[in-house]
């Protein structure tokens, strides 16, 4: 009771949490929805759609999205009243989501027809908000060592037994490293091989300006952020401690290893113009990499 | 279901805000689409092209003339075909088809067209000659 206490005076707004709750909405939402973003198929129904049709859309994914909190949500709290309440915020979620990616990969702009923009941005906001409403269950609770910060315990505090040996902590440490770049690796590779061959990956690294990759590269780095911060990387046990086990390194490391994979998924099953010249492969692995980095960083929660 | 019957105490402000702007959102857009409703909804679109002759370049020896498409209306335009007639060197009739596969409802479109000769002086004429909807 207490510690509820102090809890709710040293967040009286309820801001950290909400942030967290945030951070799991928006990894399950980047999870789900990131390769249905790069599919062009989705954009041109989405385009398609009349304004009856894309009512009739939103209303259908806010009942679907009302069952899925039902049962997970993305908050860590059950109830119909509390599933209203998180089936409403998990569409507005999946609206400003899809909004941003599809606007960051050049699909919708300030010069395109309204209707088309709603259409384009609400066809993928189906699938971007079910992400959100199962986040609960498939994002929270995920990380190798626990949530330390709900339950208010700090995993990098040494054990009380005797530490061990400093060579022991320096084989643990480079073992965990060694199984978090493979799991990095594995993420990214089975996550975006569907997506490394497409048209869509040359069709946006074509249309986009230096300064849209450079902001398409910031939204990747910010997404691993997000989801290696959600996943509860930033509570695993370090045991020799260095630079390299901070988040934002941790960060750089994951997109690092993505943009790797990427190339290298251009290189073996890319279509040729993806790598037609030095300018193509830079831009085709930059556009691939946000998907792939997405999945590389999501490799930690599932491996 | 995990955690069975989670509380976590009250909801807080922050969460209150969340909401509210995404509510907000959802009604905004609830209330545009509502509104196109009232929009007539019509399958004749008068799409629109537009040679650009204060625009030609040299490319390669060709020359190279911009046609503006324009698709005015309330629909999305699908297999838009766009024909060009103009004479050749000798006077015979030439056509030459260009195929829009997607023009958005109120959007333009910027295609290049070859030719050997400055299109100047082809008495060049452009127009759409099918298009579907869906």
């Amino acid at each position: 009771m207490a510690r509820a206490v102090s809890k709710h005076a040293a967040d009286p707004w309820g801001l950290r949490r909400e942030g967290r709750d945030l951070l799991v909405a928006i990894t399950g939402g980047a999870i789900v929805g990131m390769p249905l973003l790069f599919t062009m198929e989705m954009w041109l129904h989405g385009m398609l759609l009349g304004p009856l049709q894309q009512l009739a859309m939103l209303f259908g994914t806010l009942v679907v999205n009302l069952l899925f909190s039902i049962v997970s949500g993305f908050r860590h709290e059950y109830g119909v009243k509390s599933a209203l309440l998180e089936s409403v915020t998990a569409v507005g979620i999946g609206l400003v989501f899809s909004a941003l990616v599809l606007w960051l990969v050049g699909e919708i702009g300030p010069a395109d027809a309204w209707g088309e923009i709603t259409g384009k941005v609400l066809f993928q906001t189906t699938a971007v908000s079910i992400g959100v409403s199962v986040a609960d269950a498939h994002v929270r609770g995920k990380q190798r060592a626990g949530d330390g910060q709900e339950k208010g315990d700090n995993p990098r505090e040494p054990d009380p037994e005797p530490p061990p040996a400093r060579e022991q902590l320096e084989s643990f440490q480079l073992r965990q490293d060694v199984r978090d770049i493979t799991a990095t690796l594995i993420g990214a590779v089975v996550y975006s091989i569907n997506i490394g061959p497409t048209e869509e990956v040359v069709l946006i690294a074509g249309r986009l300006t230096p300064w849209q990759l450079a902001a398409v590269m910031l939204a990747s780095l910010g997404l691993c952020y997000v989801i290696l911060y959600a996943s509860g990387v930033k509570d695993q046990p370090v045991h020799i401690p260095s630079l390299v086990q901070s988040p934002p390194a941790e960060t750089v490391i994951t997109y690092a290893a993505s943009l790797a994979v990427a190339m290298a998924l251009l290189g073996v099953l890319g279509e040729p113009e993806s790598a037609g010249s030095v300018r193509d492969l830079a831009a085709s692995t930059i556009v691939l990499g946000l998907p792939t980095a997405v999945g590389g960083a999501a490799g930690r929660i599932a491996l | 279901m995990s955690g069975g019957g989670a509380t976590r105490g009250p909801r807080r402000l922050a969460e209150w805000v969340t909401f509210g702007v995404s509510l907000a959102l959802v009604l905004a857009l609830a209330a545009h689409l509502a509104w196109r409703l009232r929009e007539p909804v019509t399958e004749r679109v008068d799409a629109r092209v537009a040679p650009r002759f204060d625009d030609i370049s040299q490319q390669a020896g060709r020359y190279l003339l911009p046609l503006e498409i324009a698709n005015p209306g309330g629909r999305t335009l699908r297999d838009l075909q766009v024909r060009i007639d103009y004479r050749g060197e000798r006077g015979e009739r030439r056509t030459m088809d260009v195929l829009v596969d997607y023009l958005g409802q109120g959007s333009e479109q910027v295609v290049y067209t070859y030719f050997r000769d400055d299109p100047r002086t082809l008495s060049i004429h452009a127009e759409a000659i099918s298009y579907r909807v869906d």
